[in-house]
């Protein structure tokens, strides 16, 4: 591969064009989304956003890539990697355990839809086209595995008889690979030529995968070299197959209940906004389905830890294609987060200074309070000092609020001491933060979190940050780092570029975004009232179940902006711009959650936790698509 | 392989020269039109039809007005009201000769299908083409999305039909580069896709995956996005660019090299002695070096199973035309060649500036028939 500058922005699988520098840069922690108990014997279903890495979890498994990586595995860059494949079943000491076929579900199998066929008919079109290409893919990886060319060892490839396999829909068999090749390649060109409306003819079809069964019987093998311990088909971009195409897929690869391993990556756009928002209905004895980005949300160190080692792996070949500069040690290290070193002395000094000094004129209005203030230490870096003077300024409004409610206007000193609460000082450094302009969006795991759980996020703004410490390295700093405050200038800049991106990217994109925009103003607004009440602060809304169920059913939907809310809600889901959490409890009742997409929480200063949101009213929801956000009541001054 | 052209010698006038032909086609008796358009906010809608009533004669004048795409809720309002304005404008001209009005709605496409441009290729029933003598399309307000699969059908089902058909197949476009740059599209759809109509699903067979792949993507301004996502799609082996000229602006293609330079140099790595040249306004010129090309590729290629092209029409409506007549051409019978049509789909458009822009010229082209 020519050498790149910046790695980062290699981003897709398809932009690496040799197998051992993608093997090289494959990071092993995303195998750890998959289960070996179940990864051979049960239907996968892989679903993401774009960008979750799907394409490449499935390339990882083709022969090519293997068996570089088997050919590697000695080496020190690829051991973990090869453990972890081993660990999977995919690969021995002694070589490939699978024969891995990958066909992308893009290319031809749409278009079967548009030419206007009864569903049956479509669907068995469909099945032959499938049929043909998993043939054709499975001899050519055959062969690979074996180390043999295609075509020419073709005749070296066995087509066992069976006789229960429909002669009708199936190669003549017995046959050699070349006749099961060339049976292949008729049935692709006939439905091909229906598509292109050359002639071709709408009467051949399949009612079932039968390349399925024929690999699972074992009928396909090369003469001398004993049968594959398995197959393993993988099916990527599912979701470019129409819905009704999808389903039929679906049904097939569930109901052969298939010895031979399949696999299907889609995107959740295609899903339903039922199934993009079902608590986990689909999963069972049928079929596994993995949710890249749920599954990464419950691992989170995991995510973070993934990211650390893809980061890592690059900076490395980025230092090896470097033709000037000093070489870049970390990329993690280079990301300075620390806000104590001797350059935030004074502006913390300021902080503290203007914290303290609105809290004692406050105190001498309300002496009553003097003893908490009295009671906050003295020591501590100046910025520890200022944390915790905003902290007890939170801890008063909430009095405030409190004694106002209740009419109890006794001052227990005992509560001064909730300024050290994790959530107040994380809330007071939030305050802090958006108060003196101080950098609050800096530092390896901070950039791991605005990923959100997808892979090409991260990398995109790793990418841009990973420019910085290419120019840091090229004016030869022996350590080149990005200060805080810079790093989140450029995340600035990202946040605003993804949303720059999703009309591009989303049907109806400018509702998307409009609605985004009116979820972050409702969150920051609510984040940032002086008693700070839902500490650290909010990033989501929720409604409640039920009114989830109205968006579900178009017939129950009583008006046209229900319906086009459901399609922008949909839409953000399935660009991962929203994340849902279903059947929270919140009050009483059962909700569902919608979390902004991390890197959308830059542009209003929101912290990046989960667990913090309120519940609106669906109608409200709607009102903030159609009109933007109306803050119902002017900004609280603060103390 | 055929060495002939289909359109040799070919019929191409412009300007005074379009009406020229229309008082020459409308002699000899009652000679009745059907005049396809799109309602659409472009203001050259109506230029084409126009010119067919000004040139008089007898016959009935007929439109099928080609309505395409939801009422868009995120539209912008400035192009509804153009479109309003059109839609009126073209009853205007109708009702005085009792010209009959044919609406005909195409379904909006869902997201990553296609069924719209499936769709318009049925949009004229065989009895209703076997009334008329002259079948005009006018691409100005139709979108390439929709107009190249239109004419391919139509150019299909003329060479198809038994007895061969009486009617004749016209293309007309109201040209004005300098309107057509100011018109830039509101977003794109994620991906490339291949236009019905042409030879897109043979591109891709499996059966043919090492068959080396040529692109020729006939290039005009503003396709910085669109360029790398018709590359994915076709993942081309060799790229040759066809830029225009000779041009209104002299400096036409060398502009055009300059603004494309990252994207074909550093990105798509183009060699420069693949770029290919034709004149802006003669989209049979645009055929000829598209199918020369072509051939001699696929003789070059012969020892690796020849080649299968794909085509961009990336460029004006005019020069698009010849991306159409190229495709249509490899469909022959001893061609041996797939040609494929990527298309890269708007999901809106909008107007750089409104200021008053030259007044287009028209250009006509007879596609097929005899008179």
């Amino acid at each position: 591969m020519t050498a790149v500058r910046n790695p980062f922005r290699l981003q897709r699988a398809e932009s690496i064009d040799s197998d051992t520098d993608f093997v090289r840069l494959f990071g092993p922690g995303v195998l750890a989304l998959l289960d070996p108990e179940t990864l051979w014997t049960q239907p996968h279903f892989i679903r993401s956003a774009p960008g979750g890495g799907k394409t490449t979890l499935l390339k990882l498994f083709t022969p090519s890539v293997l068996q570089t990586l088997f050919a590697q595995h000695a080496a020190a860059d690829y051991r973990d990697l090869f453990t972890r494949v081993k660990e999977l079943g995919a690969l021995d000491d002694q070589g490939l355990r699978v024969v891995g076929v990958m066909l992308p579900c893009g290319k031809t199998f749409p278009e079967i839809a548009d030419l206007g066929l009864p569903e049956a008919r479509a669907t068995r079109l469909l099945l032959a086209l499938l049929d043909a290409r998993m043939l054709l893919g499975a001899l050519r990886s055959l062969l690979a595995v074996h180390r043999l060319r295609y075509p020419e060892d073709l005749p070296r490839v066995q087509l066992a008889a069976a006789s229960d396999i429909d002669p009708r829909t199936s190669p003549p068999l017995p046959c050699d690979g070349e006749a099961a090749r060339r049976w292949a390649e008729a049935r692709e060109r006939a439905v091909c030529d229906l598509i292109d409306g050359i002639g071709g003819h709408d009467a051949l079809g399949h009612d079932e995968l039968l390349t399925l069964r024929l690999l699972d019987r074992s009928l396909v093998s090369v003469a001398g070299h004993p049968p594959p311990a398995r197959w393993l088909v993988m099916l990527d971009d599912a979701h470019k197959l129409t819905g009704l195409q999808r389903e039929a897929l679906r049904a097939r690869v569930i109901e052969q209940r298939s010895r031979t391993s399949v696999w299907v990556a889609e995107r959740t756009e295609a899903l339903s906004l039922d199934e993009k928002t079902a608590p986990g209905a689909l999963e069972g004895r049928d079929a596994i389905v993995v949710n890249v980005e749920a599954a990464w949300r419950d691992h989170r160190w995991r995510f973070e830890q993934t990211m650390t080692n893809i980061a890592e792996l690059r900076t490395r070949m980025a230092n090896e294609a470097a033709t000037a500069g000093s070489p870049v040690p970390s990329f993690t290290t280079s990301l300075a987060c620390s806000l104590d070193g001797p350059e935030w002395t004074e502006p913390m000094e300021q902080c503290l200074r203007i914290v303290r000094e609105r809290v004692e004129r406050f105190v001498s209005r309300q002496p009553a309070y003097a003893p908490w203030a009295a009671n906050l230490s003295a020591t501590g870096t100046p910025r520890e000092q200022a944390l915790a003077w905003r902290g007890l300024e939170i801890v008063i409004a909430r009095h405030q609020r409190k004694r106002q409610s209740t009419f109890d206007f006794a001052v227990a000193t005992d509560q001064a001491d909730r300024h050290d609460d994790s959530d107040v000082k994380a809330a007071a450094e939030l305050f802090l933060a958006k108060e003196f302009d101080l950098p609050y969006y800096a530092g390896a795991p901070v950039v791991a979190a605005l990923g959100s759980g997808n892979v090409e996020q991260y990398l995109r703004i790793a990418g841009d940050l990973f420019e910085e410490v290419l120019a840091a390295a090229l004016l030869r700093r022996r350590a080149p780092s990005i200060e805080p405050r810079r790093q989140e200038k450029v995340l600035a800049a990202a946040c605003e570029a993804r949303l720059a991106d999703v009309p591009r990217r989303a049907a109806d994109g400018r509702a998307v975004v409009a609605f985004l925009e009116a979820v972050g103003q409702f969150c920051e607004e609510v984040t940032y009232q002086p008693n700070a009440p839902y500490a650290p602060g909010v990033n989501g809304v929720a409604i409640s179940m039920q009114e989830r169920e109205l968006l579900l059913d178009p017939a129950r939907m009583p008006t046209a902006q229900h319906r086009r809310f459901a399609q922008v809600l949909s839409a953000a889901l399935a660009q991962n711009l929203l994340r849902a959490e279903v059947d929270k409890p919140s009050k009483g009742q059962r909700v569902i959650v919608f979390y902004l997409n991390r890197l959308l929480c830059v542009r209003h200063h929101l912290p990046l936790h989960y667990g913090g949101f309120r519940e609106r009213p669906l109608r409200t929801l709607i009102e903030w698509m159609e009109r933007g956000y109306a803050s119902p009541r002017a900004r609280e001054l603060p103390l | 392989m055929n060495e002939s052209l289909r359109w040799d010698p070919y019929v191409l006038r412009r300007g005074e020269g379009v009406d020229a032909l229309w008082r020459d086609l409308m002699t000899g008796g009652a000679r009745d039109v059907l005049y396809v358009l799109g309602l659409g906010f472009d203001p050259r809608m109506c230029d084409g039809f126009e010119r067919v009533l000004a040139a008089g004669g007898e016959g009935r004048r007929d439109v099928v007005q080609i309505s395409y795409g939801a009422p868009d809720a995120d539209a912008r309002a400035e192009l509804l009201v153009r479109r309003a304005d059109n839609d009126a404008h073209l009853g205007g001209l109708l009702a005085p000769i009792g010209g009959r009005r044919f609406e005909r709605q195409i379904p909006a496409p869902q997201v990553g299908r296609r069924t719209d441009a499936r769709a318009i290729m049925n949009v004229l029933s065989a009895d209703l083409l076997c009334d008329y003598h002259h079948v005009v399309v006018d691409v100005s307000a139709l979108p390439r999305g929709l107009y190249l699969p239109l004419l391919a059908g139509l150019l299909d089902r003329h060479d198809r039909a038994q007895p061969p058909p009486t009617w004749n197949l016209h293309a007309v476009v109201s040209h004005a580069p300098a309107l057509d740059a100011r018109i830039v599209a509101d977003g794109l759809a994620e991906s490339a896709h291949w236009l019905p109509g042409f030879h897109g699903a043979r591109f891709e067979e499996d059966a043919t995956e090492d068959v080396p792949r040529v692109w020729i993507p006939v290039l005009g301004r503003n396709q910085h996005e669109q360029l790398p996502l018709a590359s994915v799609l076709v993942r081309p082996d060799e790229i040759c660019p066809l830029l225009p000229s000779p041009a209104v602006n002299p400096r036409e293609a060398d502009d055009l090299l300059v603004d494309y330079r990252e994207v074909l140099f550093d990105q798509m790595r183009v060699e420069p002695r693949n770029i290919l040249y034709a004149s802006e306004s003669n989209p049979f010129e645009v055929y000829r070096q598209i199918v020369r090309s072509v051939r001699q590729y696929h003789k070059a290629l012969r020892p690796l199973e020849g080649c299968k092209v794909a085509l961009s029409a990336m460029s004006s409506k005019l020069s698009s035309l010849g991306v159409l007549l190229a495709a249509q051409q490899f469909k022959g019978a001893g061609e041996g060649v797939a040609v494929g049509v990527a298309h890269v789909e708007p999901l809106g458009y909008r107007i750089l500036d409104d200021r008053p822009a030259p007044p287009p010229t028209l250009f006509h082209l007879w596609l097929a028939g005899d008179s």
